[in-house]
């Protein structure tokens, strides 16, 4: 939503710099959110997976090191017959040559994985623009054909793509915000020590080293999830034998094993519930866990999400608390759900809704202590969409997909039924998503502006402490203060504007009813396309938060500067 | 990207097969065009070529008795423009100055044509000239004495086209590089 304030980066960037936060503070900011709008993600995630020491005068050696690292292991690895560098005689150079030590055949021996590395990023995040580049493609499979080479006891596997793209997405975003900073000179407070050191860590020349690096380390925690279980050949498999009876042989599906088992310790009924309808953890979370939850939230949710497995690591622990949250807030649709209403919801997890609450309660699992348990919020997840827009699957399955509202408003609605006329027991649900959907965006909006008020009010402290030390020009402080007035102004126009369009047709009846969902004389039926249209709306929430994040080479971005 | 030009293949009438060297070196999977001068004479020799890619463009030769194939053929590759004639209809037969009057024509970066039976590459005026020759050495009209298999490989690059040219001598397969680069003066 906000790029970081003139001072905000600088801020950022001298507290890094100065060594003023030891680990500790890192991981407080980690999991208070401070990152989300923040330019030093990729500073923060560097030390927190170890790529970069805590103290800032180490950095340009360590990371001038790794870069030299990973330059002898991509001339080891990938083959580039046009390089200069090869030998040059054709009859050994040449694309046919069948000579072994010929740079060309070791380029085709290569040619399947590169096919099949190319295949999977070319499908990585298609709704982000930073991901149709082609040279962001192409870097990504240099990199994931170096892991791929220099580790081969793992390879290439699917899934490694997703985990790479939120770190390039990462380091390209603070490498821009870096350089729009510099060219706005709002670095020049900084000595040249720790210019140098920021022009070091954001040289995009070294993009690609810097992203396999910190891929690498990443990966490191995951291995055991990627890594084959050895080829055991299975003892003889029983007639009525189910998934989870399966010997488990590899670490993931021994997690997963651990998952459930946990599951069944914590919420008691909703493991039940799976296990009489026969879905083991193994079959839904393979992916939750190889992907790091890559596909069940959006970009700017997961970066949040990262920021917080990361700071706990070894992080097998809090990814099993993150797993259980996740299986928690849509707790209430699985115990609703048939086997196929569940495999959906599971399948295609519903976005959250608000991801601090969340990640709050993750915690709250890890540490139960230490972290309290957020309030139980009535609304956790869409539950009509998926994350990419579209409707749910299991959207029109009315008595399932909606969460139940608690015992004495359902009481009480049952009761204005009743005085005023029966309300269809099959519209029930579908009103109720809708309000559901309503509070939701509210939600949305209320955070906000939340934010958009907690960077004005700084904004201003700024203004008066200049005014105080009389630093700025009067014209200068008026123009800045009338900017921020216009900024808290657009809130409302914007509101203001906006209700013309809420006027239409659709919507409006749609108002009506949630204002008197009773009438009497024809019961009022929904239409499918009435909430198709709804949930394009809120997809347009719920996936712009952070438009900062998401569009990153936009300068202004299309939102307040300030 | 890597494009195989060949051509004046003449199976079965003057030859029965290609060189087994040359049959070892040109596999699937490595160039993804196939251009051909025409000559092939049957349509097993056409199968042969879609197998080792599967975009493969050829003109009418002279000895071609299908009449839907085109005498020239522009391909787009990169950044270049390649165009494919088989030359038996450019009179005089493989005079330079008619060549450079087709290539003008055609608006091509590098133009290929065969008919002669050897193997040749030059450079003229920012175009590139190329006559892969013919792949299984079949005998020639217009040539004295032997003729030697010969074809050439295009690696097109996004600034350049690195040639190879492949013909084999005394039955060992000798390679030649020549590079091309397009826009020399505006460098």
């Amino acid at each position: 939503m906000i790029t970081p304030t003139t001072s905000g980066i600088l801020r950022e960037y001298q507290r890094f710099l100065s060594c003023e936060i030891g680990v500790d503070e890192l991981i407080t900011f980690c999991r208070t959110g401070s990152f989300r709008t923040a330019a030093t993600r990729s500073i923060a995630w560097r030390i927190l997976l170890k790529c970069l020491p805590i103290n800032s005068l180490e950095w340009v050696p360590v990371i001038e090191q790794s870069r030299r690292e990973y330059a002898t292991l991509r001339s080891r690895h990938v083959a580039n017959p046009r390089d200069p560098l090869c030998v040059q005689d054709p009859q050994l150079n040449n694309p046919l040559s069948e000579h072994s030590k010929s740079p060309w055949s070791r380029y085709f021996a290569d040619g399947e994985l590169r096919d099949l590395i190319l295949k999977d990023v070319a499908r990585t995040f298609p709704e982000i623009e930073l991901f149709q580049d082609a040279e962001v493609k192409s870097l990504m499979c240099s990199v994931l054909h170096v892991y791929a080479k220099d580790n081969p006891f793992i390879g290439y596997k699917q899934g490694m793509h997703e985990i790479l793209a939120p770190l390039v997405f990462v380091l390209y975003n603070d490498q821009q915000l870096y350089q729009h900073a510099l060219e706005d000179f709002q670095l020049r407070s900084l000595d040249r020590t720790a210019l140098h050191i920021l022009q070091v860590l954001h040289d995009s020349n070294y993009f690609e080293a810097d992203a396999y690096v910190l891929f690498c380390e990443v990966m490191r925690e995951l291995t055991p999830w990627y890594e084959d279980a050895g080829i055991v050949e299975p003892p003889e498999p029983h007639p009525f034998e189910r998934l989870q009876d399966t010997m488990i042989t590899s670490r993931l599906l021994k997690e997963l094993n651990e998952i459930g088992q946990r599951l069944a310790e914590f919420d008691p009924p909703l493991y039940r519930h799976l296990t009489n309808l026969d879905i083991p953890a193994q079959l839904f979370g393979i992916r939750w866990l190889r992907l790091l939850f890559g596909r069940e939230f959006p970009l700017p949710d997961l970066l949040f999400l990262w920021d917080i497995i990361l700071s706990d690591r070894p992080i097998s622990r809090i990814v099993e608390c993150v797993f259980l949250a996740m299986l928690v807030y849509i707790r209430e649709n699985l115990l609703a759900s048939d086997y196929g209403g569940c495999l959906q919801f599971l399948m295609r997890y519903p976005p959250v809704v608000d991801v601090m609450a969340f990640a709050q309660l993750a915690l709250h699992f890890r540490a139960p202590l230490r972290n309290s348990r957020p309030k139980d919020s009535q609304l956790t997840n869409y539950s009509n969409m998926t994350l990419q827009g579209t409707v749910h699957p299991n959207a029109g399955n009315q008595k399932r997909t909606v969460s139940q509202p608690p015992p004495q408003q359902r009481s009480q609605q049952a009761n204005r039924g009743k005085q005023r006329r029966p309300y269809r027991q099959e519209e029930i649900p579908k009103a109720l998503g809708i309000f559901e959907e309503q509070v939701a965006v509210l939600q949305q909006r209320l955070n906000e502006r939340d934010i958009v008020t907690a960077v004005s009010a700084k904004r201003i402290e700024e203004l008066v402490k200049n005014l105080e030390r009389g630093s700025l020009e009067i014209g200068t402080i008026a123009a800045q203060l009338r900017e921020v007035g216009q900024q808290l102004g657009s809130l409302t126009m914007d509101r203001r504007k906006e209700t013309p369009e809420a006027k239409s047709p659709a919507q409006e009846e749609r108002i009506k009813v949630a204002n008197e969902p009773v009438r009497s004389g024809t019961p009022r039926i929904f239409g499918v396309n009435e909430l198709r249209e709804l949930n394009t709306n809120n997809q347009n929430f719920s996936h712009s938060k952070p438009p900062s994040q998401q569009v990153p080479r936009d300068r202004v971005l299309g939102i307040p500067r300030f | 990207m890597l494009v195989l030009l060949i051509g004046d293949i003449h199976v079965p009438h003057r030859t029965f097969a290609l060189p087994a060297k040359f049959r070892k070196l040109l596999v699937p999977n490595k160039m993804q065009h196939v251009l051909c001068t025409g000559n092939l004479c049957t349509r097993e020799t056409y199968d042969y070529l879609r197998s080792l890619a599967s975009d493969v463009h050829i003109v009418r030769g002279d000895f071609d008795e299908d009449p839907k194939l085109p005498d020239t053929k522009v391909v787009t590759v990169g950044q270049f423009r390649i165009g494919i004639c088989h030359g038996h209809q450019i009179v005089p037969w493989n005079d330079e100055k008619i060549l450079e009057v087709l290539a003008r024509q055609l608006d091509v970066d590098v133009l290929v044509t065969g008919h002669t039976h050897v193997c040749s590459i030059r450079e003229r005026e920012q175009r590139l000239y190329i006559d892969p020759g013919s792949a299984t050495g079949a005998f020639s009209v217009i040539q004295d004495g032997p003729v030697t298999p010969s074809f050439v490989l295009l690696d097109v690059q996004p600034e350049q086209v690195v040639t190879y040219m492949y013909r084999l001598i005394d039955n060992q397969v000798k390679v030649d590089r020549v590079v091309f680069k397009k826009n020399k003066e505006v460098q």
